[in-house]
């Protein structure tokens, strides 16, 4: 199309556009600071509201800790807290008390058992004595050999720490040899 | 509604008018002198003064259009015909502008222009004439500077031939082989254009001493001489022998006594240039406001 007017300002526009696109570093410069700006107060801006969002958290944390009724609750939280922690070491005390008293010998229905089945038909009991872990076991029997034999079968259930058998006598009247054996218990553990 | 504003030497041209494909309607019509120191060829040197002046002066006359068209007609715009090659149209201004910076020496802070005037054999090669304009960029941003200063938006700046072109285009005073001589006479400066056959040749510009009535003679003289000097040099040219035809515009109160003189004493015919049919005016119609007018025409 054959170019028939003239427009200088238009030529002066277009000038001033190519001038503008030469001088385009300048503008990428700009345009990098410009981005560097925007990025670090976006940054900002986000750690402003992720500061106020932690401080709104921790107004809300001290109101609800504040309260009345939070702090009576908790002090009662505390209360059985340390009530717990108490009958803990009571469960303790009480755990060490248990093996002391496993440990400690002690005269039960087993102990009678044991009397009772490991006696010899022939031996009647005439006095049975508990004191101090020792349980004296006063006899009689119709043969000297049936005393020592009891204490041989006891001592043999190893549920004593000790028999001993001290000797017998001869009871003339009723024909019967009469002795004591004493036996000292042992703990169970 | 556009307002076109003329920048003359010492001199500005106000013009409103409604422009549409077919017609121009004018409005308004104002002019105001201004000391000719104001414009060099690097535009307007005193903005704050001019930029008042034309504000005060589009105010006192209720120009109230901002669609601007500015035309330049004054020291700051260079001419230049060119002959280059006939290439393609998207590489042609960058071509233009190289040739006018080689030809008129010119550094590369100058903004160009052109319209081509027609396209000519060369030894079998075809070429293009064109005219070419070039005027400083500090220039250019003179007047859009001074125009923003007066709240205008400009849309189009125009220079005095390309508009001349545009208006005689539309009139009929080109006969077959006929030399035409347009002469725009302004206060202080003629400006003359040779026409070969219809087609623009090429154009003078002659300081003339500043008119006022006293040296009224003196001056209507000095515009008459150098009409004759174009004359004369119209006869060197290889079609010279053809008949000649002086066409007047400007300074409306000069161009009877000049048309009158020139028939006389130069035995050429002269006519004053005639108001173009597609251009209606509400106020009375004036030759000085040519340039301002052509402007309008967009092509």
């Amino acid at each position: 199309m054959k170019k028939n007017d003239m427009n200088l300002y238009e030529r002066y526009r277009s000038e001033n556009k190519i001038k503008a696109n030469y001088t385009s570093p300048i503008r990428l410069y700009l345009a990098i600071i410009i981005a560097a700006v925007l990025i670090v107060g976006a940054y900002s801006a986000k750690l402003i509201i992720d500061n106020l969002v932690i401080k709104n958290n921790i107004t809300n944390l001290e109101q609800y800790v504040n309260n009345t009724e939070i702090v009576t609750q908790m002090d009662e939280i505390s209360q059985i807290q340390s009530n717990i922690s108490r009958l803990n070491e009571i469960e303790t005390s009480v755990s060490g008390l248990n093996a002391v008293l496993d440990y400690i010998p002690r005269y039960d229905s087993v102990i009678l058992d044991i009397i009772y089945y490991e006696k010899p038909a022939a031996i009647t009991y005439t006095t049975l004595t508990y004191s101090d872990n020792t349980i004296s076991i006063e006899f009689t029997a119709p043969k000297s050999s049936d005393a020592s034999n009891f204490a041989l079968s006891l001592q043999r259930t190893k549920k004593f720490a000790d028999v001993s058998y001290e000797g017998y006598e001869y009871d003339s009247v009723t024909n019967l040899y009469r002795g004591v054996l004493v036996c000292i218990m042992e703990g169970e553990n | 509604m556009t307002l076109s504003i003329e920048i003359g030497r010492n001199c500005a041209y106000l013009v409103e008018a409604g422009v549409s494909k077919s017609k121009i309607v004018i409005k308004k019509t104002h002019y105001f002198a201004f000391p000719e120191e104001w414009i060099t060829d690097k535009g307007i040197i005193n903005m704050e003064e001019f930029s008042e002046l034309l504000n005060s002066n589009l105010k006192e006359n209720s120009f109230k259009n901002k669609k601007t068209n500015i035309c330049i007609n004054n020291s700051s715009i260079i001419y230049r015909e060119l002959i280059v090659p006939q290439i393609d149209e998207k590489r042609l201004p960058l071509l233009v502008r190289s040739e006018m910076i080689s030809v008129l020496n010119l550094t590369p802070d100058y903004i160009m222009d052109y319209i081509i005037l027609e396209e000519i054999n060369d030894n079998d090669k075809s070429m293009l004439r064109v005219l070419a304009v070039a005027i400083l960029d500090v220039a250019l941003d003179s007047y859009i500077s001074c125009a923003k200063a007066c709240k205008l938006r400009v849309d189009v700046i125009d220079s005095a031939t390309n508009a001349i072109l545009k208006l005689v285009d539309g009139l009929d005073i080109f006969n077959d082989n006929q030399q035409l001589i347009l002469a725009d006479i302004t206060s202080s400066h003629l400006r003359l254009y040779l026409f070969e056959n219809g087609k623009y040749v090429l154009s003078r510009n002659n300081h003339l001493i500043s008119y006022n009535l006293e040296d009224e003679k003196e001056f209507i003289n000095a515009v008459i001489e150098n009409i004759n000097k174009m004359i004369q040099f119209s006869y060197t040219r290889d079609n010279g022998t053809n008949a000649k035809k002086v066409v007047l515009s400007g300074m409306d109160e000069l161009l009877e006594t000049i048309q009158k003189r020139i028939s006389e004493e130069l035995s050429i015919p002269c006519e004053i240039i005639a108001k173009p049919n597609y251009i209606e005016s509400n106020v009375k119609y004036e030759n000085r406001y040519v340039n301002a007018i052509g402007s309008l025409i967009r092509k």
